[in-house]
């Protein structure tokens, strides 16, 4: 992310009306000498992980329609735990999005409380999940191969912890720069004309929600 | 003859425009440290073209040895099982260690912000993370050699790959983690492109090496992810014993060939598009020529980067699929041949009437318009479904492959390292033993690789130890071009290192290039410029004279860099 300085480097602006875009710089980086570059890096970012997970989505439907039968053996329908941690994340991103909307109105307020009760859900998806993960995975899941074969661990099982651990994955390290972003909040960096980070949050975190929805739809609608 | 640094604040016979003894980039901080936790790009990028020339020399070892071995049917030096290991280390270092990192990492690093005049890529930080992820990976290829190496090939097919007992998952790790490294250089650089160009360099002023890198940026970001993935189901299934592609526990072995080449084969485009951006670099500046026809020149690299994302089937003809499929990739593949094509008739347009140097680094160039183009057009050999059934996994396809990597790639980074050398180091090689380095390694090469494609016509099948006693002829003279290929190496090694030690100084502008990095001190100074500089057209010429006294290019309006 390009540097900035704190809110008594600039004078303080005024906030800017709602029906007048010129005032504020498109991705919120006013005065800066490359705006945009962070934002287009996460845009880059979450390119390249839309191809991991549509590889990893046409794997997991290629394994699931030659197997017969499916779902294999012994595995439980999936848990209803899953669309409640859907609804956390759903949550997560609400969060998100109006602690851009707000401090697009010089809310700072409204910026905090909103990024903290985003970084809170992401941790909670992670904490939900586990519980699914937990409620779901046969126990041995992770022993070492055996000579003989276990009904527990097929490709339903293996593609559904590779799929949603990568997703998991994916919002565990999530958490880092939004935790740094969130600090960068409570230390008042951001202003009605500079907010880079809680955009580039807004894109990433909005992104891990699409998929998770697609991911959750396919695996619901195939299982 | 020596040019002892006799106090700070320059040496003799110092033309103006070299910083060495003064202010670079090289001197701007000392230690260790200064070095390991660099943000500078030209210090990662030294840092990076260390380390992939070591990971060159020990696969070019594994050649050695595999090459060694094959001089005689039945056992020369090991056995079957050593033999497999061979030729498995070269291609995965050879192929995930040097050349997809190779040129972007190497030579982009240092010289993509400076032809955009810019101080620094976009995100500094995330570069120095790439180059530390590659040291990851290296590490992890080094852990899998200790504990047993591997010997599925460097293309891991299962089943195989997931029930040998070599030491496969730490190498896929290692493999797995290099991705992360290819990654972040590639958005990296995308981002450079778009953002930091200054105001009055548009796209199509930009130099041809940049739509060259930024193309293989765009592929090392959306096709590694699928690498990513395709390993991660691997060790998934070595370290679980279920079946993805395992067909005995019920898994599809041609999934992992999908998976596999839906990443592989535009990798191999990530492999050659650099090179061919150094290439309209070099015939350029070594025929004093404007480039011609720029814009086809800059589209067909974004249409290699697209088109290599849809032709990945023609690795697989004989693996069963159907012949629908494999007609609609043989279709595809011969149209992916098209846009290369026209790079090679507009780099032969750009040579015509011009005035040709033939200094090392067009040496290089101009072998490498041959050598691509054989491979190119053997390529076309194996893209027709009826030809490859009975080329497939022969030597013919051995040859191909090293024709574009090696007399491709590997000749482009040759000759790009030493173009930009005297901008990097501060000195000049010797064109001697450069030129007899380009000669050799040309020699060699073809020696080594030519008669390949007639063992492989012969019959001769890849990946195999022995052979009947007819192929021995073709295995010699294979083995002597390896090993004259080798000197040619040691020769070229030898020309830089020495310059390093005896070399003249070299001026601002050695060569006469008008792109940006020209434009500045050799070596540069920390932030790359002094002042901004103002970029026109990077292959209009004319604005630069040669000058005895500073035995380079000097600006015919204004004073000469200082």
């Amino acid at each position: 992310m390009t540097g900035g300085s704190g809110p008594g480097d600039r004078p303080r602006p005024v906030p800017a009306p709602d029906d007048d875009p010129t005032v504020v710089a498109p991705d919120g980086e006013q005065g800066v000498e490359h705006p945009g570059t962070g934002t287009l890096g996460v845009q880059i970012f979450c390119a390249g992980l839309a191809f991991l997970f549509f590889a990893s989505l046409i794997g997991y439907l290629w394994i699931r329609f030659q197997t017969d039968p499916w779902p294999p053996e012994g595995v439980k329908p999936l848990p209803w735990g899953m669309v409640v941690s859907t609804a956390v994340l759903a949550g997560c991103s609400a969060g998100i999005q109006w602690a851009l909307v707000r401090i697009r109105k010089g809310d700072q307020k409204g910026l905090r409380a909103g990024l903290a009760f985003a970084f809170a859900l992401a941790f909670g998806f992670l904490i939900a999940q586990s519980l699914n993960w937990y409620n779901w995975l046969p126990a041995d899941i992770l022993d070492r191969r055996t000579a003989t074969y276990v009904p527990e661990r097929n490709p339903y099982t293996v593609f559904f912890v590779v799929l949603t651990g990568l997703h998991a994955l994916h919002i565990l390290g999530g958490l880092i720069p939004l935790g740094v972003v969130m600090g960068n909040a409570f230390k008042g960096k951001y202003t009605w004309a500079y907010y880079p980070g809680v955009k580039q949050s807004a894109i990433y975190w909005h992104f891990l929600g699409v998929i998770w929805l697609i991911l959750y739809g396919v695996l619901f609608i195939t299982g | 003859m020596s040019t002892p640094e006799t106090k700070r604040g320059g040496l003799p016979h110092q033309p103006p425009g070299n910083t060495l003894g003064k202010e670079n980039y090289l001197n701007a901080s000392r230690g260790f440290l200064s070095w390991a936790l660099t943000l500078d790009h030209k210090r990662i990028g030294l840092m990076y073209l260390v380390s992939i020339l070591t990971a060159f020399l020990g696969g070019g070892l594994a050649a050695l040895y595999v090459r060694t071995e094959l001089i005689a049917p039945g056992q020369t030096l090991g056995d079957a099982d050593m033999y497999n290991q061979a030729f498995t280390l070269h291609g995965a270092i050879m192929v995930f260690l040097f050349i997809i990192p190779g040129i972007p990492a190497a030579l982009g690093n240092f010289v993509l912000p400076l032809l955009l005049g810019a101080k620094d890529v976009a995100f500094p930080r995330l570069n120095l993370a790439s180059y530390w992820l590659w040291v990851c990976g290296a590490i992890f290829a080094v852990i899998s050699l200790a504990t047993g190496g591997v010997d599925t090939g460097w293309t891991f097919y299962t089943p195989y790959s997931s029930s040998t007992t070599t030491s496969v998952i730490p190498i896929v790790t290692g493999v797995f983690i290099l991705g992360f490294s290819s990654i972040f250089t590639g958005l990296n650089f995308i981002v450079t492109t778009h953002k930091l160009r200054p105001k009055n360099m548009g796209w199509f002023n930009m130099p041809l090496v940049m739509w060259a890198l930024y193309s293989t940026a765009i592929i090392q970001v959306l096709a590694t992810p699928v690498l990513a993935i395709t390993l991660l189901l691997l060790i998934a299934e070595r370290a679980m014993g279920i079946g993805i592609f395992d067909p005995a526990l019920g898994g599809d072995a041609v999934l992992f060939q999908h998976f596999f080449w839906f990443y592989s084969h535009p990798a191999v485009y990530i492999m050659i598009l650099p090179a061919m951006g150094i290439i309209s670099e070099l015939i350029a500046v070594f025929s004093r020529k404007h480039i011609f026809g720029y814009t086809f020149i800059a589209y067909s690299s974004v249409a290699i980067a697209i088109f290599g994302f849809i032709v990945w089937g023609h690795h697989m003809f004989t693996s069963g699929q159907s012949d629908l499929l494999n007609m609609i990739f043989a279709a595809l593949t011969f149209s992916v041949s098209i846009p290369s094509a026209i790079k090679i008739w507009n780099w032969l347009a750009t040579l015509y009437k011009g005035s040709i140097s033939w200094d090392t680094p067009m040496l290089y160039a101009l072998s490498f318009i041959i050598l691509f183009t054989i491979g190119g057009l053997t390529g076309l050999f194996l893209g027709m479904l009826a030809v490859d059934v009975f080329l497939h996994d022969t030597y013919f396809v051995v040859a191909h492959f090293h024709y574009v990597m090696f007399g491709g790639t590997v000749i482009a980074f040759l000759g790009g390292l030493f173009y930009w050398w005297p901008k990097m180091t501060g000195r000049m090689y010797s064109e001697t033993s450069g030129r007899l380095s380009a000669a050799l390694i040309f020699i060699g090469f073809n020696l080594t690789f030519f008669i390949q494609f007639i063992l492989g016509s012969q019959g001769m099948p890849r990946r195999y130890f022995d052979y009947l006693p007819r192929y021995e002829f073709y295995h010699q003279v294979s083995t002597i071009g390896a090993y004259i290929t080798a000197l040619g190496f040691m020769v070229a090694a030898y020309s830089l290192a020495m310059s390093l030690v005896r070399g003249k100084l070299a001026p601002a502008n050695p060569w006469g290039g008008n792109s940006l990095e020209w434009h500045t001190t050799s070596p540069p100074p920390l932030h790359n410029f002094e002042g901004e500089p103002r970029s026109d057209d990077p292959y209009d010429y004319g604005d630069w004279k040669w000058d005895d006294s500073v035995e380079g290019f000097v600006r015919k309006d204004a004073e000469a860099t200082a």
